[in-house]
This record gives structure tokens, sequence and C-alpha cells, in this order.
């Protein structure tokens, strides 16, 4: 199910009490191959317009029009990449895709395009996204206490909408650059029906070559990636439009560290893809009530093959996946409206696996970076299918200034494995087979104090299905089950001055049943994992705005926050891997005359890393290994940077303009160390640094 | 109609630090190899284990060492060769002093280290990737970091059917160590003999052992369920007491019949006598070594 409007949403927004605008170029005229942007783009202002609250229930969300989101500094004409500049977002490590979200792990939080799910945001390394930004609305980043139409996900959510399509005439986009080069193209093919293609290819690697660049691949994954858009959309009766979606995205990564050493070899081998098609059927009825189904299907594939001299480390998975979401709005008194849905999926998943038990390495592992894994070796083959089916209700009224949005989900989680314990020989397989259901119910709160303070707060109980990966006899436990979660945020926005408000806002997000390593020295068979974790992050963040003023804009988010997991019953509690307590984004425009300037400022806490206090000598290997100290007990160097962003528009006639630009990234080359490496017999430690500074030259030509 | 040209100027630069990784270099006391005779051997058995200690003045007569058992199984959770428990005093049991001992393995070493698991549903161990399985025995030697050499053991054949046990049983013959051969060099393509070798020239080592060194042996594919015939890969760790070695272990696979290695050792700037060592490893855990002084002169 996509985005589904609210008839009382329009009156609603000004009262939207986490309605953030956030400053950076956006344009008077919109592009003559765009739609209209989320919201519209104030004249001569250089402002990204990100509503906070465009659906009530979400209260913590952060949209951001795509047209806007690509010119923010940092972002190299990538829309998506904006949520990267957005608060809730913790930094993630250079040449890593991971999303963090208010604490949670990365394998928590959900992509979704159009309510659509898809395994990755960014293409690998984090280099771009893989969803084509000519085809974007807008993007929006749901860090926790989202609303009952999503779930599967104990912690936040990423949203990509699409774009509806242009029907005054044809329209095209080319880009081309040293990373990668994108076409993107749509028409009206007739009064009633339009369609889109897009595409996109990198090619950094062969620019690296070509540029006889340094070999950074042992620290940097520099994949060939592609991914691929199209949509056809069609109007039938009045007030009614069906719309067809297929998306894909292709990465392929090839690394080799050679060695005279057969046992220090290194080669890895990975490949992450996966397709998308949906149908989007939407319908406004007489009485105001609208209908929306959106049937999809799809396929992922993720693939490492690794070896650490003869060590195998070998994962994939291959996935089909069935969705429906259907969704019925209907105003039920003046400011009320309810809303009733399902949102289904259905996942059957091949997959196989070689290698240690320890790899790949789980959240909580306390390992040292290039570290080889263990040579104890296994092997697995099985196949798991995962169905939810989720009814849901939302009522949305108004009682005075106090808006409610109490809602109600009931995930129904099937859990098949093919194997309950390890095969031998020609033993029948035993299945596993259970059944969990989810009551989740969420609240959202909202309460305008003035018609320049509003109040408001959000809470629910969330769960998600175990990973597939999991759910293996040999390296993992096939009866794993749900993990749950409780999310809580409040907090007040206000505006200062009609062009200055500040948002701020603590949250709390409870997790339980976390899927764990039993830490025992001899599991029980077929339970290598327990779900004993427990966790929770907690913190508060503040959003300052300031919408256009003479051509200024900008904003300030800062979010401090602690995340903490414990891993088994009794054990004391420590830092989450990725815990960054300390983020501060800052992003200023001005805009004088037909000249933009912007800049952008990241700090960041260093992530936890386990000290090492020390080191034996395995005679067998012939190498030392590490001797580590309290869990998480230090962290790496904190990170800053900033990126800067220039350009120059010329008009060219009535329909046609220029742009030029420039953007420097890590403009003041500061190293960044982004992991802590050792020496033979760990008596030293350096450190690996990240991004330096990089220089990006554009031009769009607008016609 | 809209085009676009967009020029991202990559400067991706150095990102990795330059750490010292002379670790081929004894600058203090340590323990380089343990042998075990025999290399493969049931629980309970008598082994022989012998310790080849080096030094920065060359290899320590008689040195102090005390040796113990480890009864501590690895968790899933680390990551190492042993347990972290190990490390401490609560899971070991001594096993001799001095550079060479006799001992009895460990009674119960198939099932904490091997595929043998108490009545309850427990998890086998998983078997490295030559199907073996390694009892740890700590070696400490004053001063130097903890050491563990791993004695393979001969343990039944875990997670597979009945027939097929059996027929490993049979089929499989346990570990020898290898020979090493002595150590050839060269220095500018000609032969030259350690015991004169030019301050910082660069000579050309060659560490050889039989072809029968690198026996091949029945392994178990867990994935296809048939037992397969594989060979063992050798690896030679190269150690000195000065100068600089291109490489600190050099080998070859197991698919490389070859059986020779080569490196290169630069000798030192300073004239003096200068100790060189090999240690020979196979993939099952059998271990040869050798040592050569080697008089650098002006």
């Amino acid at each position: 199910m996509t985005h589904v409007p609210r008839a009382a949403e329009c009156a609603c927004a000004a009262a939207c009490a986490a309605s953030f605008l956030a400053a950076a170029p956006a344009r008077a005229e919109a592009p003559p191959g765009a739609a209209a942007p989320t919201a519209p783009a104030a004249p001569a202002s250089r402002e990204i317009v990100v509503t906070g609250v465009r659906r009530r229930h979400d209260a913590n969300e952060l949209s951001v029009s795509s047209d806007a989101a690509r010119e923010t500094p940092g972002t190299e004409d990538d829309p998506v990449k904006v949520v990267e500049s957005l608060p809730g977002l913790a930094r993630s490590a250079f040449g890593s895709d991971e999303l963090v979200l208010w604490g949670a792990s990365p394998e928590d939080s959900r992509v979704l395009v159009d309510g659509v799910e898809i395994p990755q945001l960014f293409h690998g390394s984090g280099i771009r996204s893989t969803v084509g930004g000519d085809l974007l609305q807008s993007v929006t980043l749901s860090p926790g206490a989202f609303g009952p139409e999503y779930g599967r996900a104990i912690g936040g959510l990423v949203r990509l909408e699409t774009r509806e399509l242009p029907r005054d005439r044809p329209h095209a986009a080319l880009e081309a650059s040293s990373i990668d080069g994108s076409l993107f193209a749509s028409a009206p093919v007739s009064e009633r029906l339009g369609v889109a293609l897009g595409a996109r290819y990198g090619w950094l690697d062969r620019t690296l070559e070509a540029a006889d660049a340094r070999d950074v691949s042992p620290y940097y994954a520099v994949p060939k990636y592609a991914d691929f858009q199209a949509k056809a959309e069609l109007a039938l009766r009045s007030s009614e439009s069906l719309s067809l979606v297929a998306l894909g995205s292709t990465d392929d990564l090839e690394r080799q560290i050679p060695a005279s050493d057969p046992v220090r070899e290194r080669e890895q081998t990975t490949k992450n893809a996966f397709e998308r098609v949906y149908l989007k059927y939407r319908r406004t009825l007489e009485d105001g009530s609208t209908a929306e189904v959106v049937p999809w299907v799809g396929w992922d594939l993720a693939r490492s093959d690794a070896r650490f001299g003869s060590n195998p480390a070998d994962l994939e998975q291959r996935a089909f996946r069935l969705g429906l979401r259907a969704a019925h709005l209907s105003p039920l008194w003046a400011g009320a409206t309810l809303a009733l849905g399902v949102d289904a999926v259905s996942t059957s998943t091949a997959l196989s696996r070689d290698g240690s038990l320890g790899i790949p390495a789980r959240e909580g592992d306390i390992v040292v970076f290039g570290e080889a894994p263990g040579d104890d070796t296994n092997t697995d083959r099985w196949r798991t299918t995962l169905t939810d089916v989720a009814p849901y209700a939302n009522l949305d009224f108004e009682l005075g200034p106090l808006r409610l949005s109490p809602g109600l989900r009931l995930d129904g989680y099937l859990n098949e494995t093919s194997r309950e314990t390890p095969r031998v020989g020609h033993t029948p397989s035993i299945g596993h087979a259970a059944f969990e259901c989810a009551f989740e119910p969420r609240l959202d709160a909202r309460l305008a104090v003035s018609e320049r303070v509003r109040l408001f707060a959000a809470a629910g109980l969330y769960s998600q299905p175990p990973a597939a990966a999991d759910l293996s006899a040999v390296f993992g436990t096939p009866e794993l089950g749900m993990e749950t979660a409780t999310h809580v945020s409040a907090g007040e926005s206000a505006d200062l001055t009609p062009e200055l408000s500040i948002t701020t806002l603590g949250f709390y997000r409870g997790l339980r049943d976390l899927a764990v390593r039993d830490p025992s020295p001899t599991p029980k068979l077929a339970h290598a994992l327990l779900q004993n974790g427990v966790g929770r992050s907690y913190g508060a963040q503040i959003f300052v705005r300031q919408r256009p003023w003479h051509g200024f804009s900008g904003w300030l988010g800062y979010t401090v926050s602690r995340s903490e997991r414990r891993d088994a019953p009794g054990a004391s509690v420590r830092l989450f891997d990725l815990d960054e307590p300390n983020l501060l984004t800052i992003v200023l425009n001005q805009t004088l005359g037909r000249f933009g300037f912007g800049v952008r400022f990241r700090y960041a806490s260093g992530a936890p890393r386990t000290p090492v206090v020390g080191a034996f000598f395995d005679l067998r290997n012939d190498a030392f290994e590490p001797l580590f100290g309290a869990h998480n007990a230090e962290r790496l160097p904190d990170f800053w940077q900033l990126d800067a962003r220039i350009d120059r528009r010329f008009p060219l006639g009535e329909s046609a303009r220029l742009v030029v630009y420039l953007e420097a990234l890590n403009l003041l080359d500061h190293a960044n160390a982004e992991e802590f490496v050792y020496n033979f017999d760990y008596s030293k430690r350096g450190v690996v640094t990240g991004l330096p500074a990089l220089g990006v030259a554009g031009a769009r030509l607008e016609l | 109609m809209s085009s676009r040209a967009f020029i991202p100027l990559v400067s991706l630069v150095a990102c990795a630090p330059v750490l010292p990784d002379d670790g081929g270099v004894v600058t203090a006391p340590r323990v380089l190899a343990v042998k075990a005779e025999p290399a493969e051997s049931k629980p309970n058995t008598a082994v022989t284990y012998t310790a080849l200690v080096a030094a920065p003045a060359g290899s320590e007569v008689d040195p102090a060492l005390s040796w113990d058992f480890c009864t501590a199984p690895k968790p899933p959770t680390e990551d190492n060769a042993v347990s972290a428990a190990c490390l401490g005093d609560g899971a070991l049991v001594p096993a001799g002093e001095g550079p060479e001992i006799d001992a009895t393995t460990p009674r119960e070493a198939c099932s904490l280290f091997g595929p043998d698991t108490p009545p309850g549903g427990f998890r086998p161990r998983d078997p490295d990737l030559t199907g073996g399985y390694y009892e740890p025995l700590r070696v400490d030697l004053a001063g130097a970091a903890p050491s563990f050499a791993l004695d393979r053991l001969r343990c039944d054949l875990g997670g597979a059917p009945a027939d097929v046990a059996t027929a490993f049983a049979n089929e499989y013959v346990p570990n020898d160590n290898p020979v090493l051969l002595p150590l050839s060099a060269t220095l500018g393509g000609q032969a030259t003999s350690l015991a004169s070798v030019p301050a910082s020239a660069a000579v050309a080592l060659v560490a050889s052992w039989p072809p029968e060194s690198a026996e091949t042996y029945a392994y178990f594919d867990r994935s296809t369920e048939l037992i397969v015939t594989r060979r063992e890969s050798m690896r030679v760790g190269w150690y000195v007491t000065a100068g600089r070695l291109a490489e600190t272990a050099t080998g070859v696979g197991e698919d490389d019949e070859s059986s020779t290695t080569t490196n290169t050792w630069t000798a030192p700037a300073t004239p003096g006598p200068n100790v060189l060592w090999l240690v020979l490893q196979d993939s099952r855990g059998g271990v040869d070594f050798a040592r050569y002084d080697v008089t650098v002169t002006p």
C-alpha cells in the first residue's frame, strides 16, 4: 500500500507537530521534466520542503521532495542520499550502506518503495541509491514509532514514493559521470496512458582503473552496479488510476588480496540483486473515501563467496516474494477518518552456507578488522517460507485542539523451515513450522497548544519475523520466533518566527527476543542461536529549521542517544556495535542572484570497538591472535566532515536553463578514522581513514 | 528535454596506515613451533612434543618451558583458535616442563574438541577444512606471549551416515609429520653458502620437502556426503634474527604439486652471526623445523 492521504490531511497540515522544513537548494521553477514537488518551493528560495507529519500517525517522519533533495550538499545529485543529512540516522562508515535508525540494527529497518519492500537502499558501499531519483517524488525517513500500516520491522523505515508521470510532452534526462551514467525518459502515449523508463550503470571501477588509482579494495569495495525503473500509468474512470511499476538493481563485487602464503590469500565475490513488479490501483469514491490495492511480486539474490586462505565463507540466499497491500480510507464525521487495510507478504527462500559458524559476523561479535575467521567449517542447505498477514485499522479524530490516531495491527506469522535438525545421510527431512501472532497497538497524539506551539507523542508495539539466514539447523536455530520492540516518542514543535522553527523530541526503543549466539561452549543441537537478547536505545533530538529569509535557509539537526544490548540473562549490558551518541548535521544555503552556495557539516561520535589488550601465538596458523578487553569499551575517533556546494544558473530562453555546480566532499580533507588495524602481534595500532577530499563538478541542461 | 553532464573528479587516495609487519624477525625469545610425534593420535595416547624456541641471539639452550593441556572448548561467540578460558589458569592441566616432553593426551579430548557429544542432544564441534579436530596445548616461555600448539586428534567421523563413517575409518590414514629438506640459497643466480653472506645482500632461499610429505588423505565432504581424496597444502614459516624477509610465510596450496617454496632474505648491513629458522607445516598440523647459522660478512 502506498501513502493513503486522509480526508483531513490538509486541514491538519498546519497543526502537524513535527513539520520540518529543511533548507537547501530548491528552485522557484520546477525542472521541465519534473512533476510538482511534494510541497511547493517558494520563489527565489533555496528551500527543501521537509514535511514532518505528512501522515498524522507518523509523528517522527521526515519527508523530502526528490527534486530539492538532490541539490543538498553531499548528495552528489542523488536525492535518496539526503537521508544521510537528516537527524535520527547514524552515520554509516565509509564504504558501508548500513541504515542505523535511532540505535536499531540495520537488519531491523526496512526500505519501501510505494509501500513495497526492497532489500537495499544503496548500491554496495553506499555509493548510489538503488532506485533512480528521476522516478522518485519523495524520500521519507521514519526512525521509529510509525503507524499501523507498516510492520515487520522493530527498527525504522525509509520510504520512497514514485512520482506521477508528466502528461504534457515527452521528457528525458541523461546523466553521465565518472561514477556512473543514467538515462530516464517519459512520454504520454495517449491521453490516458503515460510511460517512463530509466536505467543506470556504474563504472567507477573502470574509472579507477583508467586513472591508475591506488588500489583501495582491501578497505573500500568498489562495486559494479546497475539499476532500472519502469512505470506505466493508466487513467481509468474519473478518480481512478492504475499503475504498473518495475524496479531492479544488481551489484557485483570482486576483490582479491593475493599472497605468497596460501593461508593469507583473501578473495571475495558478492552479488546482490533484486527485482520488483507491482500494480497500484487507486480509486477515490464520491463520498470522499479512497481505496488502494498494491499486489506485488519480487525476487532477491544475495550471494557472498569468500575465501580466507583455504577456508570458505559462502552464503547464498535466493528469495521469491509475493505481497499485497490494500487499504480503504473513509471519512466518518467531520475531522475523523477510519483506515482499514491489510499488509501481507510471503517470502520463500532457498539458502546455502559453507564455512565457519563465526562468519558472517553478527552484531555483538568481538572481532578485529581484517582478522580471518576460525577454520572450523560446516555446511547446510535449507529452505524457509515466512508468511505474514497483517490486517490493521487506524482511527483518526479531533477533540478540540487534540488530535488522536489510535491504531491496531495484528501480525500473523507462519514460519516454516525445511529442516529441524542437521542433515545426516538420507534421513528424511523433518521440517519445522510455527505460527505466531503479534498484537500491536499504535497511538499517535498531537496537541495544538497555540498557533505556534504543538506537542506530539507516539508509541506502539512492533515485531518482525526471524531472518531466513538464522533458521539453519547447523548455523542457527530453526525454532526462532519473532523479535519484538516497543517504541515511544514525544516532543514539541514551535515556530519562533515565521521562518524559524524548532522541534525537539525524545525517544525510547526497547528490544526483546533478539536472536544472539549461544555463549555456552557446547550449544544444543540446532540451537546455535538463542532468543535471549534484549536491548534499548533512547535519546533526544533537536531540529532547528530556517526557512528562506533573504535568500538564506538551512537546518541543524542534533541527536544525542545511547543504544545498548544484553546478550543473555544475567550478562552485563554493553554498547550496541553501531552506537553513536552524538550526531550533528548543519546544512546552510545562501542564494545570491543566480548563484547558490551551500555547506554541510557533519559530526558523529566514533563507533564502539573492543580494545585489544594482548595477544597469544597460534602455532598452527603461525599467527598472533588478539586478547580482548571489555566488550565495546572504547571508541573510534570522532568523525567530522565539511562539504560544500556552489552552483550557477544560466537561463536559456523561456523554457531552458543550464545549471553548473561544484561539490566538494570533505573539503578540509580531514582524515576520519573508520577502523582500527593492528600489526602482526597486536602491539601497534593504526587507523584506516575514510573519504579524502573529493571534488564533484557537474552541469545540467534542462530543455 | 533535459540532458545532463555530471563529472565527478574522483581522487581516492591511500586509506590504509603503514604498520610494521616484521613478524619474521625474532626480537625477543619466543616459541616458533611444536612438533608432535605422532602427528595425529587418538585421545589418551602418549605423545612426544618438541618445541622450537628462538631468541635474538639464536636458539635458546634448554629453555624454561611449561606445558599445559587446555580443557576449555571454544564457544561459538569466540573467533580465535582457542577459548579465552585457555588464557587463564582454570582450564589448564599440566603436561610437563622443558623443551621436550612426553605427555598423554586427555582421554575426553574428542568430546571436548571433537565430534563426540555427551548425551542430551548437543551440537558436535565443527572440523577444520581438512576434517580435523585439535587439542589445545599451551606452551609458556618466560617473557614471551603464551603460545598454543594444536595437536591433531584422531576422532570418529561425526555427522555422517554409519556406512560412510565405517568406510572413512578404513580409508583414513593418520597424518605424519612432513620432512624439511636442506635449504638452498642463491645470490645473483649462483648457489651460495649461508656461512658467508655479504652484508645487505638479497639471498634467494628455497625450502623444499619430499613430494610424499604432502600426503593425500580421505576427507568427508559434508555438502555431498561423499568421501573424497585431498592433498595437503604445505606452508613454511621463515624467521631470522636480523635482516629483512620478503615474506614471513610462503607455501603451496593443495592443488599445487610443487614441493618447493621460495623467499628472499636481505641480509643486515651489520656483519656478524645470524640465525635463520624454517618451520614447515602441512595443512593437517604436521610439523618439521630446521635451524641455519648464517654469517654476514663485510
